[in-house]
């Protein structure tokens, strides 16, 4: 029988004691999420399938080793996500899909994914594209604050950052994608 | 767009959700890596548990601490015994309690997929034994036969309970977990068996004990990557194309290197330059076929060698051909051709039939 879920203290208690249904939950509240995460800076879903699965398990693997050092399983589970996708593109082979490209794959995922009226298609196809435009640590912060619905404290303590430097990024952030979105227009 | 539509927009992208098959199997994947990486942790936390018990606050409870000392001092000496086993060889006085505490650990996990990829991890703790023995007795001047028997006969038992196992979870769990701990086992038996050619090589004297273990874990692989192209081929799990690939083009580049070292293998490099032809068309039934073949030929030379190390340990990185006819070739050619099956493979925007452009085929590794 599966338990409860959990508080995120007490999946990290019962993680330090080897309680595998607690790492279940840590992979059903955050594969989501962490996926959405790496998608955004791949643009493929393949790559980003393999990316999380990576996440998960290198995580893990730290829990393991290191149980006692960690303190927070979000933050750590972006800081990996983030570490993985900068590994991903040290290889000489690998460099970055070109900008059309990976807005042609994220549009063509949006149709597939989301049902819209012709109308939000278009703004959405906008937002996703002009998101793409914007460089990589205002487009973490508008994804972990508006699209996964994090509080300003919780970014914060994802990206390792002061709660007031977040929210001016973040207020910077939101102005410069208006800006691109009204560009495409 | 204002502020608020904006940000209406930005939540909508919540919608670009992984597939949802691909979570699920990922998360079996994981599972079973957690298991078994739990299964290596199990008796480290029973130490601790059992350590971190103050002798003295047991000694305050007085009317409890003779039954209290007791039970501390029986699972002390589980504790201790088992540890101590961790490092025991076969043919040691502690070796079965180290088989009954893996034997308690396959018992305590309920799920058919983690008892088979406890199983396989059991393999890897056998065939590093059996690498210890044969060190041992190289070292002591002379292979001990008796010692390497004793020692081998353990890793195919291990080897056939996997086996066990394995038929167990195909019946009983669904074919994605199926698809996975196959994976895992062709995956972990390849290293296996590499592990082991690297023993023949070392060891100063023949070991065809060895040899013939080595041998029995390449079937088992061969076995599970005909399995894995079995799924393939009828569509029961959409395995990746590419592990596929990979899986195959490693086995190819594994006996050429062998065969780089033995003289007289023309018969086989050429077996293996139609695996790579055959491989160049994603026709994977053809490339195992051919990797057997080549196989065949290695173990031709093996048997004109009179039986010398460098030449043993070239055949067991090659498939055996026996094994192959009765346990995957056959299985899987029965349904190869004529006729090859359409392929259904997810694409990007839809659907595709494998062949008819695969270089801009992207396959998803467990996707539905």
């Amino acid at each position: 029988m599966s338990k409860a879920r959990l508080p995120e203290e007490e999946l990290l208690v019962q993680i330090r004691k080897g309680d595998r249904e607690a790492f279940e939950q840590i992979y059903d509240i955050y594969s989501g999420k962490i996926y959405r995460f790496i998608y955004f800076k791949v643009s493929s879903r393949e790559i980003a399938q393999d990316l999380t699965s990576d996440c998960f398990l290198k995580t893990f693997e730290h829990f393991i080793e290191r149980s006692a050092e960690l303190v927070n399983i979000r933050a750590f589970l972006y800081r990996v996500a983030r570490n993985l996708v900068i590994d991903h593109y040290r290889g000489k082979d690998k460099e970055p899909l070109k900008l059309n490209e990976a807005i042609d794959y994220i549009v063509e995922d949006l149709h597939e994914k989301i049902e819209l009226q012709v109308d939000r298609e278009k703004d959405l196809q906008q937002v996703a594209t002009s998101l793409l435009n914007l460089k990589a640590e205002w487009q973490e912060l508008i994804l972990l604050r508006y699209v996964e619905d994090y509080s300003i404290a919780e970014v914060a303590e994802i990206i390792n950052k002061k709660p007031g430097t977040v929210r001016v990024a973040l207020h910077r952030a939101l102005q410069t994608l208006k800006r691109e979105i009204a560009k495409i227009k | 767009m204002n502020e608020k539509r904006l940000i209406k927009n930005l939540k909508s992208l919540e919608g670009l959700e992984p597939d949802k098959s691909w979570q699920k199997n990922s998360k079996v994947f994981l599972m079973v890596q957690v298991d078994k990486r739990l299964a290596k942790q199990t008796f480290a936390f029973s130490e601790d548990t059992a350590t971190r018990k103050s002798f003295s606050r047991i000694f305050l409870r007085k009317p409890f601490w003779v039954p209290a000392m007791t039970v501390v001092a029986v699972v002390l000496l589980a504790v201790v015994s088992v540890k101590a086993s961790q490092n025991s060889l076969p043919g040691e006085s502690l070796y079965p309690v180290k088989t009954v505490f893996e034997d308690t650990q396959v018992f305590l996990s309920f799920s058919p997929a983690r008892q088979a990829a406890l199983e396989v991890s059991f393999i890897e703790k056998r065939v590093d034994e059996l690498k210890q023995v044969v060190a041992q007795t190289n070292e002591a001047g002379a292979a001990d036969p008796k010692k390497i028997s004793q020692a081998a006969a353990i890793v195919k038992k291990q080897v056939s309970t996997t086996k066990d196992k394995l038929t167990k979870l195909s019946a009983k769990a669904p074919a994605e977990s199926v698809s996975i701990v196959t994976a895992l086992v062709e995956e972990q038996t390849a290293i296996f068996t590499i592990a082991l050619a690297g023993v023949i090589e070392g060891s100063t004297e023949n070991v065809p004990e060895v040899v013939a273990v080595a041998k029995e874990i390449e079937q088992l692989n061969l076995e599970s990557l005909g399995t894995l192209l079995d799924q393939y081929y009828t569509g029961t799990t959409k395995l990746s194309h590419e592990l596929l690939t990979s899986r195959l083009r490693e086995k190819i580049v594994a006996l050429e290197t062998r065969a780089a070292f033995l003289l007289g293998v023309e018969n086989t490099l050429a077996e293996l330059d139609q695996a790579k032809k055959d491989l160049s068309v994603f026709d994977f039934r053809s490339t195992l076929r051919s990797i057997t073949l080549a196989g065949t030929r290695l173990v031709e030379l093996a048997q004109e060698s009179d039986g010398q190390p460098e030449i043993n340990a070239a055949v067991i990185s090659a498939p055996q051909v026996e094994g192959v006819k009765t346990q995957t070739v056959k299985d899987v050619a029965s349904q190869l051709a004529p006729q090859e099956p359409k392929i259904e493979a997810t694409v990007t925007g839809g659907t595709s039939e494998l062949g008819e452009n695969p270089e801009e085929i992207l396959y998803s590794i467990w996707d539905q």
